[in-house]
């Protein structure tokens, strides 16, 4: 389990990207971790990882500082970057000199996830395209089989069949043991499989909530006759609105109208999950 | 989980070296072709071999920041900083790195030159010779051991410390350090003048300089790189990500 406590963090100053986050993201769950563009997201991924001190307030992962490098939470915790250069060798070669540090590791599990996504893992890195090699890090990361994935913008630079590999594979990844944290603007790559959502504003958390939870408490769509408007935008479907499920009524989540119901009437959408 | 496992070190430099083989490798040929490239020009096993060791100081720099740059590269830092290592077996590899794999490596390849080199020279030399030579430019002395550490334990401090531009944190280190050599002369210039005022001077037989000033030297220069080691492994504990 993650959890922060009143995180704040700037990289300078006159820059500071996060202020007060207290959140838990519970294992057994596909966290989408949602934001406008320089909010934080892929500055709080690395404070969950250690590679960053929080300036005030701390992280906990399974309890333990991950600042203090503790190999036994690092081994159960990988993040993926959206962008990262690899060394110019083979996949099988860098799963050889990478995977002793991950006890879990399988390598059958990495060729198939690499079949499975059209991957040579024969081939040099440097000779694969961006996407190619965001598709044979994946297949590494996956075989990890760590108990706490981070993912950056994952399906960026992934084609359109290798987006739906990805999430298949996610799908099958995840399980009570493991904790999986997705930081996405492509919200529709992901959708069908977050089962969690934190929205993160200039303020700190603005929602935190399972999207069962968000399903039972907000409906989205056409706003009917006394219905009570959190939110509405006009769309080219007309206008859509998230409103007040009074009745809890089954409603199907929509990502995009959430985040921005939760960012423009931010204190109204707390109020509610804060009950 | 113990924080230091030797065979994690073991497994990290693997790790290390096998991702950055392109850039080791570079290195290593700057560290043999240039020497080679002199020694076959000049046919000369003496020249040769001082080429080959003053390559070898400025190797140290090399080497000491390829151990960092995993770290400071914008496309490698999150990965590197995300394999399961502790700041101190990472720092036991880099003082097995700098303290032992590379002055091994140097003289390997500074032993093997003069050999290459022997046989194009006029003069034929033995194996004993060609030690001799190595040993007289400094190879298997221990001022020439400590400088090479003196010189890659700074440059591992100063990439360890520097967030931004190393370049910027290299050229305040250079002024850094002729501030202090001016700064340590005037005070003993200083103290000079006051033992005359005093009339207190103190005189430094050869003998006396042989038994208590050179031993004081090579103590605190011995000790020197081991200090600025120990600031590294502050250094990265506090601060393991440069942005």
């Amino acid at each position: 389990m993650i959890t922060t406590h009143s995180l704040s963090f700037g990289y300078s100053s006159s820059h500071q990207v996060l202020t007060n986050i207290s959140l838990s993201l519970d294992k057994g769950h596909i966290h989408g971790l949602l934001g406008c563009n320089g909010i934080g997201k892929t500055t709080l991924l690395k404070l969950i990882c250690g590679i960053m001190r929080p300036q005030r307030g701390e992280v906990r992962v399974s309890g333990i500082d991950p600042f203090e490098r503790d190999v036994n939470i690092m081994r159960e915790l990988m993040i993926i970057p959206e962008e990262f250069d690899l060394p110019n060798i083979s996949l099988e070669r860098y799963a050889a000199v990478t995977s002793p540090f991950y006890p879990k590791f399988d390598k059958g599990q990495m060729l198939g996830y690499c079949q499975e996504f059209h991957v040579n893992p024969a081939e040099r890195l440097h000779s694969m395209s961006m996407g190619q090699r965001k598709k044979a890090y994946l297949a590494f990361a996956l075989a990890c089989n760590v108990n706490m994935l981070l993912l950056d913008e994952p399906t960026n630079g992934l084609d359109i069949p290798s987006k739906s590999t990805f999430r298949r594979l996610l799908a099958g990844y995840v399980s009570d043991e493991r904790t999986v944290v997705i930081s996405t603007h492509q919200v529709a790559d992901v959708d069908q499989l977050l089962d969690s959502i934190v929205i993160l504003d200039e303020l700190g958390v603005a929602l935190n909530a399972t999207t069962s939870e968000i399903c039972r408490k907000l409906k989205f769509g056409r706003a009917e006759e006394g219905d009570k408007v959190l939110y509405s935008e006009r769309t080219i479907q007309g206008d859509m609105a998230v409103t007040l499920n009074e009745y809890e009524e089954d409603s199907s989540l929509n990502i995009e109208l959430l985040f921005n119901a939760a960012t423009a009437n931010r204190h109204a959408i707390a109020a509610i999950f804060n009950k | 989980m113990k924080s230091f496992s030797l065979s994690r070190v073991l497994q990290y430099a693997r790790y290390h070296y096998t991702t950055m083989q392109s850039k080791y490798m570079v290195r290593l040929l700057l560290l043999v072709g240039l020497p080679l490239f002199i020694g076959v020009l000049d046919r000369n096993v003496v020249n040769t071999t001082e080429v080959s060791a003053v390559v070898c100081f400025f190797a140290s720099f090399g080497v000491a920041s390829l151990c960092v740059h995993p770290m400071r590269d914008r496309g490698q830092k999150i990965l590197e900083m995300g394999v399961p290592v502790s700041n101190e077996e990472r720092m036991a590899f880099f003082l097995l790195n700098l303290g032992v794999i590379y002055p091994l490596i140097a003289h390997i390849a500074a032993f093997v030159l003069a050999l290459l080199v022997s046989l194009l020279d006029q003069y034929s030399y033995c194996l004993g010779d060609i030690l001799r030579e190595l040993h007289d430019c400094g190879y298997g002395d221990w001022w020439f051991y400590v400088t090479i550490q003196f010189f890659a334990a700074g440059t591992l401090l100063i990439n360890l410390l520097a967030r931004r531009s190393v370049f910027i944190a290299y050229l305040i280190a250079f002024f850094s350090f002729i501030a202090l050599f001016l700064s340590v002369s005037w005070v003993l210039g200083l103290l000079s003048e006051m033992g005359v005022v005093l009339n207190n001077t103190i005189y430094i037989t050869p003998q006396m300089f042989e038994d208590v000033v050179e031993p004081i030297i090579k103590v605190v220069y011995s000790l020197l790189p081991a200090c600025i080691y120990a600031v590294c492994y502050v250094v990265s504990r506090k601060r393991q990500m440069k942005w």
